[in-house]
């Protein structure tokens, strides 16, 4: 694909999720994180951290399968 | 048609930085830099202080290991030079779900304080839409404080047997 049809993918589909977003923005406006925590996600145990691994697993393994698809593709 | 995987990694590449650019000019009363996780960022994230102690994450020890995925979601806001937040996650199989795993700000004199979150959540939610994923997943939230602030944001809480929230999840 070159770089024209590329960048109009990529409009196309962002022109398809920025109203959804945009309305999700107008209906949490007024919410402002008022709490004064550095750390928001994160690892709290060796369980979520064995997770976390395992979905890098999971990703990885789905790389190989992308090969023969488009990425674009659900 | 057949992709190979540096066509692969060019893909998600160009997306993440078309989010990227989107994200800068939806937010842009608020100046912010949207990029890429550099290795300055991931040093300049693991020296902020730890004022509740529960940080148990580098980002410079897990950076290189999220950066072998080629649909990885990585982001860094910086405002005027200096970082803010930042985030990491990945897909799941299929792409059903981008999982975000950590996500930290600047605890102390951070420009964006009480907005970074809608900055990065915007992203990640712009990036799942682009690749075809149907939720966006916040996963292991570091206290129930947080759980409330992400519900608040229309974000609805998953809880194992202990009634811990072990993600919150939201559609695309």
């Amino acid at each position: 694909m070159n770089k024209e049809n590329r960048d109009a993918e990529l409009k196309a589909k962002w022109a398809a999720i920025e109203a959804k977003n945009k309305k999700w923005l107008k209906e949490v406006e007024g919410v402002v994180d008022d709490t004064d925590a550095g750390v928001c996600l994160s690892p709290q145990n060796q369980k979520d951290l064995n997770k976390m691994m395992a979905d890098l697993a999971e990703s990885a393994a789905d790389d190989k399968d992308e090969h023969d698809k488009q990425p674009s593709t659900p | 048609m057949l992709l190979t995987l540096a066509q692969v990694v060019e893909h998600y590449g160009e997306t993440r930085q078309f989010v990227y650019r989107q994200t800068e000019q939806a937010f842009a009363s608020l100046g912010v830099h949207v990029r890429a996780i550099s290795d300055q960022d991931a040093a300049e994230a693991d020296a902020w202080p730890d004022i509740h102690g529960v940080k148990s994450w580098s980002w410079q020890k897990n950076l290189a290991r999220y950066r072998r995925e080629p649909k990885r979601f990585d982001i860094a806001i910086a405002v005027g030079g200096r970082l803010c937040a930042l985030a990491m996650g990945v897909p799941s199989r299929g792409r059903i779900t981008l999982k975000i795993h950590v996500l930290e700000r600047r605890p102390e004199d951070n420009p964006i304080k009480g907005r970074a979150l809608k900055v990065i959540l915007l992203a990640a939610h712009a990036y799942a839409g682009m690749i075809g994923s149907r939720e966006v997943w916040l996963c292991h939230p570091a206290s129930e404080v947080l759980v409330a602030v992400y519900e608040k944001l229309q974000y609805s809480p998953v809880r194992d047997r202990d009634g811990r929230a072990t993600h919150l999840k939201k559609d695309v």
